[in-house]
């Protein structure tokens, strides 16, 4: 249940973005969580509705989006999108796999109402 | 209505302040690890049976890090070895701003390693960058070989695994190729060392590998 934290992180860079920008809501926040992340998207959005209200970001949804876990093979060398659950080569059944990317928990945009 | 971009790391926070603490550990040739798993999997012990064999050689400090009680920072102690309770009050891992507030009351120049305990949990631990040099995770065979699959996040971050409770084999349906197999599967680097805390068997080749790591790091900095 790290969730909080990430939540908390997250409240405070939503706030700092729509307080550069001059606006007066945020109204959308669009979050990617690799596959390779031990976060919950349904907790991070129950922590994040919790910690929202009485802010700039009261209201706010945030849109998460699950990026892939991307590796490499290391026997055959097929680049692949792995389930991070069961990671093998969809090419050759082997393991290890080289970890290229997944690991994200991004801000990457938010949606605004002008001040 | 408007669209902005951002694309900023949820934990750039964290990470700024492991880059901090990071660099103090540097430039004092500290070797510093993180030290993690699942409550109950014998990190303490493994500590414990580290620093017996690290007394009069090297210079050690430990943070150990609880949801609540100082018993383990108490049980670091009366081995002589200096360290500092953190309690969470609740959170489940450290974070590096947790680790930057201690920093200010340990003379980092008087050691060669410093172990930080993180609390008990196979999840979250993973997430946060304290600025350690290494991620160090302890399995135990009484907590079965399928726990690389159920949480591959933490098996992929560790430089090194101890697998422990290796005593205990015999009475426990835990195979351990298996469990190598699949800890290995997203990290191809991983260093695996079995070991027992209770009769201190395979000890000595993860102590060996702990100095050289600490030789390393302070070659580097002088």
């Amino acid at each position: 249940m790290h969730e909080v934290a990430l939540a908390r992180e997250l409240l405070s860079l939503i706030r700092e973005a729509g307080r550069a920008h001059a606006a007066a809501r945020v109204t959308r926040a669009r979050v990617e969580i690799g596959q390779l992340s031990c976060a919950s998207p349904d907790a991070l959005r129950f922590a994040f509705e919790a910690l929202r209200v009485g802010t700039l970001a009261d209201g706010c949804e945030l849109v998460v989006e699950r990026t892939p876990l991307r590796a490499s093979c290391t026997s055959c060398g097929e680049a692949l999108v792995a389930d991070a659950k069961d990671p093998a080569c969809p090419r050759c059944g082997r393991a290890p796999l080289e970890v290229l990317a997944g690991r994200e928990l991004r801000l990457v945009s938010i949606e605004v109402e002008d001040g | 209505m408007h669209e902005i971009a951002v694309n900023e790391d949820i934990l750039a926070g964290n990470d700024a302040a492991a880059r901090h603490n990071r660099e103090h550990f540097i430039e004092h040739g500290v070797y510093v690890v993180n030290l993690m798993s699942a409550p109950g999997a014998g990190k303490t012990t493994l500590l414990e049976r580290t620093l017996e064999r690290m007394a009069g050689k090297h210079r050690v400090g430990v943070i150990e890090g609880d949801v609540a009680t100082s018993a383990d920072a108490e049980r670091i102690r009366r081995l002589g070895v200096p360290a500092i309770q953190i309690n969470t009050g609740g959170e489940c891992h450290l974070d590096a701003r947790q680790i930057h507030r201690e920093l200010a009351a340990i003379q980092l120049e008087e050691l060669d390693l410093l172990v930080i305990e993180n609390v008990g949990n196979l999840v979250c631990p993973a997430e946060f960058d304290l600025g350690e040099h290494d991620k160090v995770m302890v399995l135990s065979t009484t907590e079965g070989d399928d726990k690389p699959r159920k949480y591959p996040v933490m098996f992929h971050v560790a430089r090194a695994l101890l697998l422990n409770k290796m005593d205990l084999l015999p009475h426990v349906d835990f195979d351990v190729a298996k469990a190598e197999r699949e800890a290995r599967a997203l990290n191809l680097d991983l260093e695996i060392f079995r070991v027992s805390g209770r009769t201190g068997a395979g000890m000595d080749a993860w102590v060996t590998w702990l100095e050289e790591r600490m030789r390393r790091v302070k070659a580097a900095a002088t």
